[in-house]
């Protein structure tokens, strides 16, 4: 907000003028140097999820082993490139979408307690994932392995494109959006209790399991299409992150300087949508990071978006890294669900930022 | 509070009898249930409910016409097993008119239709894909309609519960002579084992069970108690997850599994021919099953990601099981197949597909020939 008022604000004189940009310059600087901060952050935790596992693969030799694989047994070379890698890659992937679809949902829909889950897009991949499971669905040629993301995915991205289909129709007005992504998001989640009803126990098991979100799904295509679609989908939010921190100032605001507020928020709820599409798609719903990784920037980063949009992915991605870490040390030997440990490491970095914030107001 | 005393004292009563019933045979006449409640009919029951449908193998073994001694049952069998149900209805026309009143768990049961079937008994598996014993609202409807509920289990304790299930069975339809039959046939099977694990203390080579194989790209749902890890542990195995997973089945960590390193893999076998099977799917193993196709699915189910890289792969130490033996009396082959599997010296002699044709002579009319256990490896091939 700060950012904001300066950024229009006309400096009465020249000396203020000069104290005013270097003030906004250190701003910036600090900021850029925060940024920087949390992808270093977010580097580490990726490392030490890479070196933690049940296996007795040291720290060192895994380090050795990431370049120069021929060092490693065979097992120990499966261990980290098959299993560790693609899981690790795929938490920075998908902390990173669902960390930005939320900043964006957030700014879009100006409700803090908006989400990817607030328009019911996970439920709708969950129930394409279920529909897959209860009754083994399998496209030709692709198989069951393919199929349920697939449709997942289909699912998520007709969820997104519904939302998006009648914001345009009647009106992008904010509590309309978000009512219909509710009615979505009970709709869907009503017809997976009904498939969880009908269908035996061991799939319910799996639907369930499906839903509390696993890294472990995670292959190398599908790493690269989750880290495809971010880099896609952060390209395109960082070409209008003038008009979403204009937004984010009031639509009122942004409609007088001549933005068109409705186009600004279809697109930031279609890169949204895209993102937590292709991510919960393929590692089951995973809904906490959405929320709170716009918060947790908010405060560290302000709403600049230049800041905002990029620290959101990184707080994702930093928080779906450590969770990861989390899930596998818990009980050695199995793997908790991300989804569960998710909210469980971002809960108390989470109040810890709200307590410090409003002890240094 | 003498009251309070007599519950304890019965509850007492009750769980030695649950804790002691194997080990203490009951008198001839009496039979007690896997509840620990006798089993008192007046007449034996003409027509009973079967908590699960699978049940109805267990029957099968007992008279050649199981079908007409059913009320009605849940539909989890023609669910779980198309195969080997489609052999039942095959022997059995009947079979397509049995009323079910639920399908595949205790909550999808239809009490009113239970009890509009007006059977003369129930019996229900303790724990499993029916009305269990925690099932409370079902068990005091029925015995307060005058239908007692009697328990068996093939599942939570299967070596142990198998002959007293099907004892209980045997009270429950008046076929007491065919379950003692069976009985000593079956502990007779399960001797072949178990005398000669008693006196083995050699190595036990540890087993990773790949529970439901192939059914999805993920790995290592498993099981640590209980159902087929009860009878790798009896088999002479030492089973990776025990002492590892909080539950009696879960997910195990592939790293885990990998680091672990396995002798033997056995992969659970949840396909069958009617679904049709393609690559990348699930074992399938049972009836109508050839070798070819039984080993090619394992071979598929085999090649996962990280599965594909165990030890066990490579020596060739790696088999497919037919997932039903979990809930089934017909458990006695699993205990010999997993035998020969694990230490394939000791029982070299064990031939348990002489034990399967013997089972499945029990079960005529119904013709449930196939492969139920399988190699990767031909047996001809080199090790």
């Amino acid at each position: 907000m700060t950012c904001l008022s300066s950024g229009n604000a006309t400096a009465p004189g020249q000396a203020a003028a000069a104290a005013f940009g270097q003030t906004y310059r250190m701003l910036l600087i600090r900021r850029l140097l925060l940024l920087m901060a949390l992808a270093l952050l977010t580097a580490g935790s990726f490392l030490t999820d890479l070196l933690t596992g049940p296996s007795g693969l040291d720290a060192g030799a895994a380090l050795a082993g990431l370049f120069s694989p021929q060092t490693l047994s065979v097992t120990e070379r499966i261990i980290l490139w098959d299993i560790r890698l693609p899981v690790a890659l795929m938490a920075l992937a998908v902390g990173g979408c669902l960390g930005l679809a939320g900043a964006e949902t957030q700014t879009a829909l100006n409700n803090p307690l908006a989400s990817p889950y607030t328009l019911g897009i996970s439920w709708a991949a969950t129930l394409g994932a279920t529909l897959t499971i209860v009754f083994d669905l399998a496209i030709p040629g692709l198989g069951p392995a393919l199929t349920l993301p697939l449709l997942a995915f289909v699912f998520a991205a007709g969820a997104g494109l519904l939302i998006l289909l009648l914001s345009h129709s009647f009106g992008s007005n904010t509590e309309t959006i978000i009512l219909f992504g509710i009615a979505l998001l009970f709709s869907c989640s009503a017809l997976i209790s009904l498939l969880q009803f009908v269908a035996d126990a061991e799939d319910v098991q799996e639907s369930v399991l499906w839903s509390l979100g696993s890294l472990t799904r995670a292959s190398w295509e599908s790493v690269c299409s989750v880290f495809a679609t971010l880099i896609l989908v952060c390209g395109f939010a960082m070409r209008g992150v003038w008009r979403m921190t204009v937004l984010r100032g009031g639509e009122e605001h942004a409609s007088s300087i001549g933005l068109s507020v409705h186009r600004l928020r279809l697109g930031a709820l279609m890169r949204a949508s895209l993102a937590t599409a292709i991510a919960v798609s393929v590692v089951g719903a995973i809904g906490f990071v959405g929320l709170v990784a716009p918060h947790i920037t908010r405060m560290l980063v302000g709403e600049d978006h230049r800041f905002y949009l990029p620290g959101a992915a990184i707080v994702g991605a930093a928080l779906l890294s450590a969770a990861s870490i989390l899930s596998k040390l818990i009980v050695p030997g199995v793997v908790i669900p991300v989804g569960i440990v998710t909210a469980l490491v971002g809960i108390p970095v989470f109040v810890t930022l709200i307590v410090l914030q409003r002890r240094g107001r | 509070m003498p009251h309070t005393f007599r519950s304890r004292l019965g509850l007492f009563l009750i769980t030695t009898a649950l804790l002691f019933g194997g080990a203490v045979p009951a008198p001839a006449a009496q039979i007690v249930d896997l509840k620990g409640q006798p089993v008192a009919l007046a007449r034996p029951a003409g027509k009973i409910l079967l908590g699960e449908g699978r049940f109805l193998v267990a029957l099968g073994l007992l008279t050649p016409d199981p079908v007409s001694r059913v009320a009605g049952m849940l539909g989890e069998f023609e669910r779980f097993d198309p195969d080997g149900f489609a052999r039942f209805s095959e022997a059995f026309p009947a079979l397509a008119e049995v009323p079910t009143f639920g399908q595949t768990s205790a909550e999808s049961v239809s009490l009113e239709t239970a009890l509009a079937l007006r059977p003369d008994a129930a019996v229900f598996g303790l724990s499993g894909h029916g009305p269990n014993k925690r099932s409370a609202l079902a068990i005091d409807a029925l015995t307060a309609a005058g239908v007692p509920v009697y328990f068996i289990d093939f599942r939570d304790n299967p070596i142990v519960n198998t002959p007293r299930s099907m004892r209980v069975l045997g009270a429950v339809l008046g076929l007491q002579a065919e379950a003692e039959a069976f009985v000593t046939f079956y502990e007779t099977e399960v001797s072949r084992v178990t005398s000669r694990m008693a006196l083995y203390s050699g190595p036990r080579p540890s087993v990773f069970l790949d529970v439901r194989a192939g059914l999805t790209p993920d790995c290592c749902f498993t099981i640590a108690e209980g159902m087929l890890a009860n009878l790798v542990e009896t088999a002479g195995g030492r089973n990776i997850a025990k002492s590892i997973l909080p539950g009696a089945a879960g997910p195990l960590n592939l790293e885990f599994v990998l680091a672990s390193n396995p002798e033997i893999y056995i992969g659970t076998a949840v396909g069958s021919r009617s679904r049709g099977w393609q690559p990348g799917g699930p074992i399938v193993l049972g009836a109508g099953i050839d070798e070819t196709l039984a080993r090619r699915s394992l071979t598929g189910a085999t090649a996962r990601k990280g599965v594909a890289s165990l030890g066990a792969i490579e020596t060739g130490k790696a088999y497919g099981i037919w997932h039903h033996f979990y809930n089934s009396p017909l458990n006695v082959y699993a205990l010999q197949k997993f035998a020969t599997w694990i230490h394939p010296d000791l029982f070299a002699d064990l031939d348990p597909e002489q034990t399967m044709t013997q089972l499945l002579e029990r079960l005529l009319p119904v013709q449930m020939g196939g492969i139920y256990g399988i190699g990767i490896q031909k047996p001809s091939d080199p090790q």
